[in-house]
């Protein structure tokens, strides 16, 4: 009995061969996130004045 | 925009020599950094200020910006392409991200007699970005992006319409 397998991944193109774009790899959804949350702590520094000139000589 | 290969490698070197530059140049910075924060010496504290000023305007501020153009021109002319494959988008978001932090923080960074453990943390954060940046450069994980994979698709119908016509692909 011969197991069923997806359509095979063309490791120059990472897409497959029925013509269909690639799909998103797992590393790339795990950076998105982290992005995603270096701009929040990004913001939220910035919004409670932990951002630039926070330790300047007045 | 095509380039000889011998140009190509030089920007290359150029790039890399940049953005290592950076790494140990932020390296550097958060040894004077730590050196400020541990230490009870007035003294101490201000020339470990003075001393991150200049590294950070005369050293980590050039490189960073020159580790950004050089990225820049080595993706453009190449077929790497800047938004064709993830992990050089992820490398260009990192280096964008790293750059802006750092002139937003080197605005405010300016002699003071209470050492913060506030160039630590950026120059700590900075070092784990330009890493990650680095293993990414090295380890080129798999995915290209739609738009590279149209790109791609584009390329081999071209090809394969030449064959077939005999006409040789530009």
């Amino acid at each position: 009995m011969s197991e069923e397998r997806g359509p095979s991944i063309n490791p120059d193109t990472d897409s497959t061969d029925r013509g269909s774009a690639p799909a998103t790899p797992r590393w790339v959804k795990a950076f998105a996130v982290g992005v995603v949350v270096v701009v929040v702590v990004i913001i939220v520094m910035l919004a409670t004045g932990h951002g630039p000139g926070s330790h300047l000589k007045l | 925009m095509k380039m000889s290969p011998g140009r190509r490698k030089l920007l290359l070197t150029t790039h890399i020599t940049f953005t290592v530059g950076w790494l140990g140049a932020v390296t550097a910075f958060l040894a004077v950094a730590v050196a400020g924060l541990v230490s009870q010496d007035q003294a101490t504290i201000q020339a470990a200020y003075l001393g991150m000023e200049v590294t950070g305007w005369f050293v980590i501020v050039p490189l960073s910006l020159g580790s950004l153009l050089t990225g820049l021109l080595q993706s453009l002319t190449t077929e790497w392409g800047l938004f064709r494959h993830y992990w050089i988008l992820a490398t260009f978001l990192i280096n964008i991200v790293a750059s802006s932090i750092l002139l937003l923080f080197m605005q405010g960074l300016t002699s003071t007699e209470v050492a913060t453990p506030k160039p630590v943390v950026h120059a700590s954060a900075a070092l784990a970005l330009l890493f990650l940046a680095t293993a990414l450069s090295v380890f080129k994980p798999r995915g290209i992006t739609p738009y590279g994979w149209r790109k791609q698709r584009d390329r081999r119908l071209l090809a394969q319409g030449s064959r077939a016509t005999g006409e040789p692909t530009s």
